[in-house]
Protein backbone atom coordinates (compact mmCIF):
# COMPACT_ATOMS: atom_id res chain seq x y z
CA UNK A 1 0.00 0.00 0.00
CA UNK A 2 2.12 2.71 1.06
CA UNK A 3 6.37 2.36 0.79
CA UNK A 4 8.12 2.11 3.73
CA UNK A 5 9.70 5.45 3.26
CA UNK A 6 6.04 6.69 3.15
CA UNK A 7 5.45 4.59 6.13
CA UNK A 8 8.70 6.13 8.71
CA UNK A 9 7.98 9.85 7.10
CA UNK A 10 3.95 9.52 8.08
CA UNK A 11 5.38 7.80 11.48
CA UNK A 12 7.54 10.49 11.93
CA UNK A 13 4.44 13.05 12.93
CA UNK A 14 4.47 13.87 16.36
CA UNK A 15 1.49 15.73 18.50
CA UNK A 16 2.73 19.04 19.36
CA UNK A 17 4.66 19.16 22.95
CA UNK A 18 2.15 22.25 24.08
CA UNK A 19 -0.71 19.33 24.45
CA UNK A 20 0.67 17.08 26.59
CA UNK A 21 0.98 20.27 29.01
CA UNK A 22 -2.36 20.93 28.33
CA UNK A 23 -4.03 17.43 28.86
CA UNK A 24 -1.60 16.94 32.14
CA UNK A 25 -3.62 19.93 33.91
CA UNK A 26 -6.13 18.46 34.04
CA UNK A 27 -5.11 16.01 36.31
CA UNK A 28 -3.95 18.64 38.97
CA UNK A 29 -5.90 19.04 41.71
CA UNK A 30 -5.73 22.83 43.09
CA UNK A 31 -5.10 22.58 46.71
CA UNK A 32 -8.22 24.68 48.19
CA UNK A 33 -7.42 27.75 50.84
CA UNK A 34 -7.57 26.82 54.37
CA UNK A 35 -8.63 29.94 57.05
CA UNK A 36 -8.62 28.24 60.57
CA UNK A 37 -11.67 29.48 62.38
CA UNK A 38 -10.76 30.28 66.40
CA UNK A 39 -10.38 27.71 68.50
CA UNK A 40 -13.90 27.48 70.27
CA UNK A 41 -15.56 27.37 66.95
CA UNK A 42 -13.06 24.04 66.08
CA UNK A 43 -14.51 22.55 69.05
CA UNK A 44 -17.85 22.83 68.46
CA UNK A 45 -17.43 22.29 64.63
CA UNK A 46 -15.27 19.07 65.98
CA UNK A 47 -18.32 17.98 68.31
CA UNK A 48 -21.12 18.57 65.49
CA UNK A 49 -18.88 16.68 63.05
CA UNK A 50 -18.74 13.50 65.26
CA UNK A 51 -22.54 13.78 66.01
CA UNK A 52 -23.39 13.75 62.27
CA UNK A 53 -20.96 10.96 62.32
CA UNK A 54 -22.89 8.58 64.36
CA UNK A 55 -25.92 10.15 62.90
CA UNK A 56 -25.13 9.06 59.07
CA UNK A 57 -23.96 5.92 59.98
CA UNK A 58 -27.00 4.64 62.39
CA UNK A 59 -29.02 6.07 59.53
CA UNK A 60 -26.77 3.52 57.06
CA UNK A 61 -27.83 0.47 59.41
CA UNK A 62 -31.26 1.66 60.12
CA UNK A 63 -32.84 2.62 56.48
CA UNK A 64 -32.42 0.53 53.17
CA UNK A 65 -29.39 1.24 51.27
CA UNK A 66 -30.05 2.26 47.07
CA UNK A 67 -27.53 0.19 46.17
CA UNK A 68 -29.02 -1.75 43.68
CA UNK A 69 -29.06 -0.60 40.31
CA UNK A 70 -31.28 -1.51 37.36
CA UNK A 71 -31.13 0.32 33.89
CA UNK A 72 -34.30 0.15 31.60
CA UNK A 73 -34.25 0.76 27.89
CA UNK A 74 -37.18 2.11 26.36
CA UNK A 75 -39.43 0.65 29.23
CA UNK A 76 -37.73 -3.02 29.07
CA UNK A 77 -35.10 -4.07 31.94
CA UNK A 78 -31.60 -4.48 30.53
CA UNK A 79 -30.17 -7.79 30.91
CA UNK A 80 -26.43 -9.08 30.89
CA UNK A 81 -25.86 -10.39 27.35
CA UNK A 82 -29.13 -10.11 26.10
CA UNK A 83 -29.53 -6.97 22.83
CA UNK A 84 -32.66 -5.33 22.82
CA UNK A 85 -33.71 -4.01 19.04
CA UNK A 86 -35.43 -0.32 18.78
CA UNK A 87 -36.72 1.26 16.03
CA UNK A 88 -36.74 5.06 16.65
CA UNK A 89 -39.74 6.84 15.32
CA UNK A 90 -38.57 10.63 15.65
CA UNK A 91 -41.02 11.81 18.21
CA UNK A 92 -39.00 13.13 20.78
CA UNK A 93 -36.21 15.42 18.56
CA UNK A 94 -34.46 18.38 19.41
CA UNK A 95 -34.86 19.96 16.40
CA UNK A 96 -31.97 19.61 14.12
CA UNK A 97 -31.98 16.99 11.23
CA UNK A 98 -34.30 14.58 13.16
CA UNK A 99 -34.03 11.75 10.34
CA UNK A 100 -30.28 11.15 10.71
CA UNK A 101 -30.29 11.12 14.42
CA UNK A 102 -32.01 8.95 17.54
CA UNK A 103 -33.14 10.17 20.54
CA UNK A 104 -32.59 6.42 22.80
CA UNK A 105 -34.70 6.61 26.40
CA UNK A 106 -32.87 4.83 28.88
CA UNK A 107 -34.17 4.94 32.48
CA UNK A 108 -31.80 4.41 35.70
CA UNK A 109 -32.58 3.22 39.08
CA UNK A 110 -29.78 3.54 42.05
CA UNK A 111 -27.32 5.90 42.30
CA UNK A 112 -24.37 5.85 39.85
CA UNK A 113 -22.34 7.90 37.37
CA UNK A 114 -23.48 7.71 34.12
CA UNK A 115 -21.30 8.87 31.15
CA UNK A 116 -21.26 8.58 27.95
CA UNK A 117 -18.52 8.40 24.54
CA UNK A 118 -20.08 10.64 21.38
CA UNK A 119 -23.34 11.71 21.38
CA UNK A 120 -25.15 14.06 22.99
CA UNK A 121 -26.70 12.90 26.90
CA UNK A 122 -29.81 15.01 28.20
CA UNK A 123 -32.13 14.32 31.44
CA UNK A 124 -35.39 14.13 31.59
CA UNK A 125 -36.50 16.74 34.79
CA UNK A 126 -40.24 17.02 34.01
CA UNK A 127 -41.68 18.72 31.04
CA UNK A 128 -37.97 20.07 30.55
CA UNK A 129 -34.91 18.50 28.65
CA UNK A 130 -31.87 19.10 29.79
CA UNK A 131 -28.34 19.18 28.19
CA UNK A 132 -25.40 17.53 30.03
CA UNK A 133 -23.08 19.51 28.47
CA UNK A 134 -19.80 17.16 30.32
CA UNK A 135 -21.38 13.85 28.87
CA UNK A 136 -22.12 12.40 31.94
CA UNK A 137 -24.91 12.45 34.68
CA UNK A 138 -24.90 11.89 38.18
CA UNK A 139 -27.80 9.85 38.69
CA UNK A 140 -29.16 9.88 42.80
CA UNK A 141 -32.07 7.47 43.50
CA UNK A 142 -33.89 7.61 39.59
CA UNK A 143 -33.48 9.49 36.43
CA UNK A 144 -34.74 9.55 32.93
CA UNK A 145 -31.73 10.16 30.45
CA UNK A 146 -31.99 10.52 26.59
CA UNK A 147 -28.98 9.89 24.51
CA UNK A 148 -29.36 11.44 20.90
CA UNK A 149 -26.66 10.07 18.30
CA UNK A 150 -26.58 10.29 15.11
CA UNK A 151 -27.87 7.14 12.79
CA UNK A 152 -24.37 5.59 11.62
CA UNK A 153 -23.95 1.95 10.98
CA UNK A 154 -19.78 2.71 11.19
CA UNK A 155 -19.94 3.86 14.59
CA UNK A 156 -20.70 1.93 18.36
CA UNK A 157 -21.77 4.44 20.72
CA UNK A 158 -21.19 3.46 24.70
CA UNK A 159 -22.67 4.60 27.85
CA UNK A 160 -20.89 3.54 31.04
CA UNK A 161 -22.73 3.55 33.99
CA UNK A 162 -20.81 2.92 37.87
CA UNK A 163 -22.20 2.64 41.12
CA UNK A 164 -19.98 1.64 44.24
CA UNK A 165 -20.89 -1.65 43.60
CA UNK A 166 -21.13 -2.30 40.02
CA UNK A 167 -19.99 -0.59 36.51
CA UNK A 168 -21.58 -1.73 32.98
CA UNK A 169 -21.00 -0.46 29.66
CA UNK A 170 -24.17 -0.44 27.41
CA UNK A 171 -23.10 -0.50 23.77
CA UNK A 172 -25.49 1.21 21.00
CA UNK A 173 -25.13 -0.59 17.47
CA UNK A 174 -27.02 1.01 14.76
CA UNK A 175 -28.28 -1.25 11.94
CA UNK A 176 -28.97 0.96 8.49
CA UNK A 177 -30.65 -1.75 6.65
CA UNK A 178 -33.63 -2.14 9.73
CA UNK A 179 -33.14 1.47 10.48
CA UNK A 180 -32.97 0.14 14.20
CA UNK A 181 -30.48 0.12 16.81
CA UNK A 182 -29.57 -2.57 19.13
CA UNK A 183 -28.98 -2.13 22.48
CA UNK A 184 -26.66 -4.26 24.55
CA UNK A 185 -25.30 -4.27 28.39
CA UNK A 186 -22.38 -5.61 29.46
CA UNK A 187 -21.36 -5.80 33.21
CA UNK A 188 -17.44 -4.81 33.65
CA UNK A 189 -14.68 -6.89 36.30
CA UNK B 1 -11.62 22.06 36.84
CA UNK B 2 -11.59 18.19 36.61
CA UNK B 3 -10.81 15.97 39.67
CA UNK B 4 -9.55 12.73 38.55
CA UNK B 5 -8.92 9.63 40.18
CA UNK B 6 -6.08 8.84 37.84
CA UNK B 7 -2.83 9.88 39.10
CA UNK B 8 -0.44 12.65 37.00
CA UNK B 9 1.85 9.66 36.09
CA UNK B 10 -0.62 7.09 35.19
CA UNK B 11 -1.91 10.09 32.36
CA UNK B 12 1.28 10.73 31.10
CA UNK B 13 2.62 7.42 30.89
CA UNK B 14 -0.57 6.72 28.71
CA UNK B 15 -0.30 9.96 27.03
CA UNK B 16 3.57 8.77 25.76
CA UNK B 17 2.18 5.77 24.70
CA UNK B 18 -0.90 7.19 22.49
CA UNK B 19 -0.63 10.68 22.05
CA UNK B 20 1.42 10.47 18.50
CA UNK B 21 -0.61 7.99 17.18
CA UNK B 22 -4.02 8.96 18.11
CA UNK B 23 -2.52 12.73 16.82
CA UNK B 24 -2.06 11.51 13.70
CA UNK B 25 -5.22 9.38 13.25
CA UNK B 26 -7.04 12.92 13.98
CA UNK B 27 -5.21 14.64 11.63
CA UNK B 28 -6.24 12.05 9.13
CA UNK B 29 -9.49 12.30 9.46
CA UNK B 30 -9.71 16.30 10.20
CA UNK B 31 -7.26 17.42 8.07
CA UNK B 32 -6.26 20.39 10.62
CA UNK B 33 -3.86 20.09 13.21
CA UNK B 34 -5.86 22.45 15.65
CA UNK B 35 -8.58 20.21 15.43
CA UNK B 36 -6.66 17.34 15.76
CA UNK B 37 -4.89 18.43 19.06
CA UNK B 38 -8.90 19.26 20.19
CA UNK B 39 -9.80 15.88 19.29
CA UNK B 40 -6.82 13.82 21.17
CA UNK B 41 -7.30 16.90 24.10
CA UNK B 42 -10.82 15.32 24.15
CA UNK B 43 -10.66 11.84 23.64
CA UNK B 44 -7.92 12.30 27.21
CA UNK B 45 -10.34 14.15 28.79
CA UNK B 46 -12.97 11.50 28.98
CA UNK B 47 -10.19 8.82 29.62
CA UNK B 48 -8.99 10.76 32.72
CA UNK B 49 -12.97 11.58 33.43
CA UNK B 50 -13.93 8.08 33.41
CA UNK B 51 -11.07 6.69 34.60
CA UNK B 52 -11.35 3.43 32.82
CA UNK B 53 -9.18 -0.20 33.66
CA UNK B 54 -7.57 -2.17 31.35
CA UNK B 55 -6.02 -5.72 30.84
CA UNK B 56 -3.28 -4.32 28.62
CA UNK B 57 -1.90 -1.43 27.10
CA UNK B 58 -2.94 -2.80 23.28
CA UNK B 59 -6.64 -2.35 25.14
CA UNK B 60 -6.03 0.97 26.75
CA UNK B 61 -4.90 2.17 22.94
CA UNK B 62 -7.89 0.38 20.88
CA UNK B 63 -10.26 2.39 23.62
CA UNK B 64 -8.24 5.20 22.98
CA UNK B 65 -8.48 5.19 19.40
CA UNK B 66 -12.01 4.74 19.31
CA UNK B 67 -13.20 7.36 21.45
CA UNK B 68 -10.94 9.49 19.62
CA UNK B 69 -12.71 8.29 16.10
CA UNK B 70 -16.00 9.17 17.65
CA UNK B 71 -14.56 12.85 18.62
CA UNK B 72 -13.48 13.17 15.13
CA UNK B 73 -17.12 11.91 13.93
CA UNK B 74 -18.84 14.93 16.31
CA UNK B 75 -15.98 18.17 15.17
CA UNK B 76 -16.40 16.97 11.54
CA UNK B 77 -20.05 17.77 11.73
CA UNK B 78 -19.46 20.81 14.07
CA UNK B 79 -16.43 22.35 12.16
CA UNK B 80 -17.58 21.39 8.62
CA UNK B 81 -17.42 25.09 7.83
CA UNK B 82 -13.84 25.38 8.97
CA UNK B 83 -11.51 26.16 6.31
CA UNK B 84 -8.07 23.72 6.44
CA UNK B 85 -4.58 25.03 7.41
CA UNK B 86 -2.00 24.55 5.38
CA UNK B 87 -0.05 20.78 6.03
CA UNK B 88 3.35 22.41 6.47
CA UNK B 89 2.05 24.36 8.79
CA UNK B 90 -0.04 22.10 10.67
CA UNK B 91 2.51 19.32 11.55
CA UNK B 92 5.10 19.39 14.12
CA UNK B 93 8.33 18.81 12.47
CA UNK B 94 11.11 16.69 14.27
CA UNK B 95 14.78 17.51 14.75
CA UNK B 96 15.52 15.09 12.67
CA UNK B 97 13.29 15.57 10.00
CA UNK B 98 14.17 15.64 6.56
CA UNK B 99 13.04 16.99 2.96
CA UNK B 100 12.31 13.60 1.41
CA UNK B 101 10.01 12.94 4.64
CA UNK B 102 8.30 16.03 4.69
CA UNK B 103 7.91 15.42 0.88
CA UNK B 104 7.09 11.70 1.64
CA UNK B 105 4.37 12.46 4.40
CA UNK B 106 2.73 15.47 2.37
CA UNK B 107 2.40 12.75 -0.42
CA UNK B 108 0.59 10.44 1.88
CA UNK B 109 -1.56 13.14 3.70
CA UNK B 110 -2.79 14.22 0.15
CA UNK B 111 -3.65 10.64 -0.77
CA UNK B 112 -5.56 10.42 2.52
CA UNK B 113 -7.21 13.76 2.09
CA UNK B 114 -9.28 12.17 -1.05
CA UNK B 115 -10.47 9.55 0.70
CA UNK B 116 -13.73 9.54 1.59
CA UNK B 117 -14.12 10.38 5.39
CA UNK B 118 -15.80 6.76 6.52
CA UNK B 119 -12.21 5.16 4.86
CA UNK B 120 -9.25 7.41 6.39
CA UNK B 121 -9.52 5.70 9.54
CA UNK B 122 -9.33 2.21 8.53
CA UNK B 123 -6.22 3.12 6.13
CA UNK B 124 -4.18 4.68 8.46
CA UNK B 125 -5.04 2.69 11.20
CA UNK B 126 -4.28 -0.94 9.12
CA UNK B 127 -1.63 0.48 6.76
CA UNK B 128 0.23 3.17 8.33
CA UNK B 129 -0.40 2.10 12.32
CA UNK B 130 0.11 -0.72 11.76
CA UNK B 131 -2.49 -2.30 13.85
CA UNK B 132 -3.69 -5.81 12.93
CA UNK B 133 -7.39 -5.89 10.78
CA UNK B 134 -9.05 -7.48 13.73
CA UNK B 135 -7.38 -4.45 16.44
CA UNK B 136 -8.38 -1.78 13.69
CA UNK B 137 -12.14 -3.26 13.42
CA UNK B 138 -12.41 -3.08 16.88
CA UNK B 139 -10.88 0.28 17.56
CA UNK B 140 -13.58 1.79 14.40
CA UNK B 141 -16.83 -0.20 16.33
CA UNK B 142 -17.34 -2.50 13.12
CA UNK B 143 -17.06 -5.70 12.23
CA UNK B 144 -13.96 -7.28 10.46
CA UNK B 145 -15.53 -8.27 7.18
CA UNK B 146 -16.66 -4.74 7.05
CA UNK B 147 -13.03 -3.38 7.87
CA UNK B 148 -11.82 -5.52 4.91
CA UNK B 149 -14.55 -4.19 2.75
CA UNK B 150 -13.52 -0.58 3.64
CA UNK B 151 -9.83 -1.88 3.40
CA UNK B 152 -10.80 -2.95 -0.71
CA UNK B 153 -12.59 -0.20 -1.64
CA UNK B 154 -10.04 2.39 -0.19
CA UNK B 155 -6.92 0.43 -2.12
CA UNK B 156 -9.34 0.86 -5.35
CA UNK B 157 -9.47 4.29 -4.64
CA UNK B 158 -6.01 4.79 -3.54
CA UNK B 159 -4.95 3.10 -6.28
CA UNK B 160 -6.08 5.87 -8.82
CA UNK B 161 -4.98 8.45 -6.53
CA UNK B 162 -1.42 7.40 -6.08
CA UNK B 163 -1.43 6.18 -9.92
CA UNK B 164 0.26 3.15 -9.31
CA UNK B 165 -0.14 -0.82 -8.68
CA UNK B 166 -1.09 -1.42 -4.27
Amino acid sequence: MFSDNEKKAWQSISAPASLKDKILSECEIRPKNRTLAPSGIRRFGTLAACLMIVLVLSLAILLPTNDSLSVSFNGSTLSDGSAVTYRYDGVMTLSRDSSSYSMLPFEIKGDAHVTVEGGELYRQDGESTLFCDSGSYAVRGEATLLYRIENRSDAVYAMTVKSSKESFVIEMRYDENTNSWSVLKTSKD
Amino acid sequence: MVISAWSRDAVAAAYERNADALYRIALAQLQNSEDAQDAVHDAFSRFIKSAPSFDSTEQERAWLIRVTVNVCHDLQRKRRHRSHLSLDDALEVADSDTTWQSDERNAVMSAISQLPEKYRAAVVLHYLEDLPLEKAAEALGISGSAMKMRLLRAREMLQKILKRDI
